[in-house]
């Protein structure tokens, strides 16, 4: 009974408190909002359209086999996809005169990518040189996404148009193979193979990729994890070491007024005492994480899945962020020693398990690295969760991340027996 | 004016003397720019995402799929049943998986269209890559199949040989050597350098770091005010004749002093260890991070003089320094980002920034481009200084 009145005490002192509250339930609150409103929901997500400048200097080039007839611009063909409806959105499409003020324009950041398209393109398709074969994106080089989406857009179009050069030459070997010897047949042939390929290629494709989520996600009929939710929990597992540690340093702030020692002086075994603060630190974790939980499927939208698995892992986060608060604790002198030695624990602790990135890099480095640390095991519990992952798949980071808890109270314990047993 | 330089040398010797400033003033930051810039860099170069596979056509076209798909170098294939591809995906074992259904190659050998299914999960960006690979295959196997069959209905049609399965395998090998020898092709060249670049892991991790810690080098200098205003040490300097602008001033040159020197050592740093070329233009930069180190001092000063706990002045200054960091895409770059966000992050100044340090090193941006987006930087330091003088109470 004792040691939950001390617990209790802490407890209240700790929710009575408004600049700890801050940090435990206003700051993954108000980094998770604004995290979700830099990324959208998926469905309803559009970046900033690419301010683009196209320049068409391609001469076009006449049918093979045909000097006399009209020529074929190949770059129109690029020109006319940049500045179609189904591309309007993502781009704001401007013609430009030269590819020199093209350049230009990008330097002098009036536009994000200039598309260039030179002089011998339509040439360099009929395989009449090689100067001209090449489609410029000149882009500003602190832009990520908007240059490779131009580029997406202009390789799948020169992909066609290449795709009609191959028709026709595939055309031109195969008559060859079938013992066509007159060169105008040859032409002809080729010909139409390539306008064949353009009529086909734009009808309809003959694969054709869909996505989709796992199946099991979808016969459950559960959305999936917004960005909000995602950045929350990854927010909510590093402010839970801040919500630790203040209830934790109390210890010390006791010691250092004396209150501890006139505890220690009453009936109470010192046992029972600091057995109190670890509870009240257990109490306040579970508290806030469970606050935190409620925030996101209330404001956020969030959907943390099956009952079973969330409980276990809030259970586990908060034996992890008390061992964590403990140990930090245990080991200074003084109450500001703690907090800055925790607080530069926990950054570190945050930043190499991934809270501030979200749990979803399956490869890589990273990957390896965030499984030195408890939290990123914690995080890729909660991800398997979120996304309808089964129990089967969250016993190991369960049990990895109970066992790093566990070995920190072991290591925390052990120190503060040495120093008021 | 003497006593503002004791005031703000009595400041700096303090945080000279004190370890535990060290640790966010140059430890903390060090450690984040140097991880970030080398997991950014590793992500996009020696990682291949696990893509797994199952063939349930076993045709001699869903096993070229499957061949083209192996010579990617973005991905790594397994093979897998479509059952297990639906808990692998769902339990993050890998990054996609991709499924040919049976009648895939007798679809595409009688002129009909067929469909591949890819199972990921929408958020994760392991799988987006996943999707622009399959893609781009996808997208290269429409081209030799339509080549193919444009090439022999010609041919048939020409020379009256009937369009039968092998003209078409006799075209479909002709097409597939033609399609991976394109005659034309797109190359990406950044602006200034002639050559296709990106932003680096480092480029963007040193600035976004410098930005996102130069409110935390400020702590002890807010803290030490929120405690001399407790204790009454301020109010004893009044009455001992100081000016209250002195002693503002005192605190204020200390605080820009710090951040300028952290911000120095940062871009030391990342010029000399990590190559991130902040020596572009060095008038520009002076300027950049002088207008950083007066921003951060005047909203250091200002949440200072907000708060009198230093619990309170250590949770606001936590909560802003993230808040800053994020909206000028000191975490991340803004253009990847939703059109609200990058519009009103722009309305604040650490984008603008982010904005010049970015110029500088990668577009080599010299004094004349800096000075629009300093000039809104130094509108907010306006605001913050009054605020904060406003506020600011000897008692």
């Amino acid at each position: 009974m004792r040691i939950f009145s001390i617990a209790w005490k802490d407890f209240r002192q700790t929710y009575r408190n408004v600049a700890g509250l801050a940090m435990m339930i206003i700051a993954p609150v108000v980094l998770a909002t604004a995290l979700g409103a830099a990324f959208g929901s998926g469905d309803n997500f559009s970046i900033s359209p690419v301010r683009t400048v196209v320049v068409n200097e391609d001469k076009g080039v006449a049918p093979t086999g045909q000097t006399g007839s009209q020529k074929v611009i190949y770059g129109d063909r690029i020109t006319e996809v940049l500045g179609s409806q189904s591309v309007s959105k993502l781009l704001t499409v401007q013609k430009g005169t030269t590819a020199q003020a093209a350049r230009a324009s990008v330097n002098e950041g009036n536009s994000d990518v200039a598309v260039i398209i030179p002089a011998g393109f339509s040439q360099a398709v009929n395989g009449r040189g090689t100067a001209g074969g090449q489609v410029t994106i000149y882009h500003d080089p602190s832009l990520t996404v908007g240059p490779s989406i131009v580029n997406s857009i202009v390789a799948s179009v020169v992909q066609e148009i290449d795709g009609a050069r191959a028709a026709a030459a595939t055309a031109a070997q195969l008559a060859v193979a079938e013992r066509v010897t007159d060169q105008a047949r040859i032409s002809e042939v080729a010909n139409k193979a390539a306008q064949s390929f353009v009529q086909k290629a734009q009808n309809q494709a003959a694969v054709t990729l869909n996505t989709r989520s796992p199946a099991a996600a979808a016969v459950a009929g559960r959305p999936e994890p917004n960005v909000a939710s995602q950045v929350l929990l990854g927010m909510m597992i590093f402010f839970m070491f801040f919500g630790a540690a203040i209830p934790a340093r109390s210890i010390l702030e006791e010691h250092r007024i004396g209150t501890l020692s006139r505890l220690f002086t009453t009936p109470t075994p010192r046992s029972m005492v600091l057995a109190g603060k670890y509870v009240s630190v257990f109490v306040v974790v579970l508290v806030q994480s469970v606050i935190l939980l409620l925030i996101g499927q209330l404001l956020m939208g969030a959907h943390w899945g099956a009952i079973g698995p969330v409980i276990a892992l809030v259970l586990c986060g908060a034996m992890v962020a008390t061992s964590l608060g403990l140990v930090t604790v245990s080991f200074a002198k003084t109450p500001g020693q703690a907090g800055a030695v925790g607080s530069a624990i926990f950054v570190f602790l945050g930043l190499i398990g991934g809270n501030f990135f979200g749990g979803q890099d399956i490869s890589g480095t990273f990957d390896v690295v965030r499984k030195l640390t408890p939290n990123g095991w914690l995080l890729q519990g909660w991800n398997r969760v979120i996304f309808g992952g089964s129990w089967s798949s969250m016993y190991v980071p369960l049990l990895v991340s109970l066992a790093y808890a566990v070995v920190l109270f072991a290591i925390a314990t052990l120190f503060f027996r040495r120093r008021y047993a | 004016m003497k006593r503002t330089f004791y005031i703000a040398g009595k400041e700096l010797l303090q945080i000279r003397r004190d370890r535990l400033a060290a640790l966010f003033t140059i430890v903390v930051p060090v450690v984040f720019t140097l991880f970030l810039g080398l997991i950014t860099g590793s992500m996009g170069a020696s990682s291949r995402l696990p893509l797994a596979i199952a063939d349930n056509d076993h045709t001699a076209a869903s096993q070229q799929l499957v061949a083209s798909l192996n010579k990617q170098q973005a991905i790594k294939t397994q093979t897998m049943t479509a059952s297990s591809i639906e808990t692998s995906v769902q339990d993050q074992k890998i990054a996609g998986g991709l499924i040919i259904p049976a009648g895939y190659g007798s679809s595409l050998a009688g002129g009909k269209p067929a469909s591949l299914t890819l199972v990921r999960i929408q958020t994760s960006s392991g799988a987006q890559s996943v999707v622009e690979t399959v893609q781009s295959v996808v997208v290269q196997t429409n081209a030799t199949i339509i080549a193919a069959s444009s090439a022999a209905e010609q041919v048939s049609a020409q020379t009256g040989r009937t369009a039968d399965g092998s003209l078409l395998q006799k075209a479909t090998g002709i097409a597939q050597s033609q399609v991976s020898a394109p005659s034309v092709t797109v190359a990406m060249v950044a602006s200034n350098t002639n050559a296709s670049r990106k932003i680096t892991g480092f480029e963007q991790a040193s600035s976004g770091e410098m930005l996102n810690f130069v409110l935390f080098a400020l702590l002890t200098t807010a803290i030490g005010l929120v405690l001399e205003r407790r204790t009454g040490l301020i109010k004893r300097l009044t009455a001992a004749g100081v000016r209250r602008s002195e002693i503002f001033g005192g605190k204020l040159l200390a605080m820009i002093s710090i951040a300028f020197l952290q911000q120095l050592f940062l871009v030391l740093l990342g010029q000399l260890a990590f190559g991130v070329n902040y020596f572009n233009s060095p008038l520009a930069l002076v300027v950049v991070i002088f207008s950083t180190s007066v921003l951060a001092a005047s909203m250091g000063l200002l949440i200072a003089s907000l708060f009198k706990s230093q619990q309170a002045v250590i949770a606001t200054t936590v909560i802003s320094a993230m808040l800053l960091a994020v909206l000028a895409g000191a975490w991340f770059p803004l253009d990847i980002t939703s059109v609200a966000f990058s519009r009103v992050a722009h309305f604040l100044p650490g984008a603008w920034v982010i904005d010049s340090l970015h110029g500088i090193i990668l577009k080599s941006w010299g004094i004349t481009e800096v000075l629009a987006p300093m000039g809104f930087v130094w509108l907010w330091i306006v605001l913050f200084f009054g605020l904060a003088v406003w506020r600011f109470r000897p008692e």
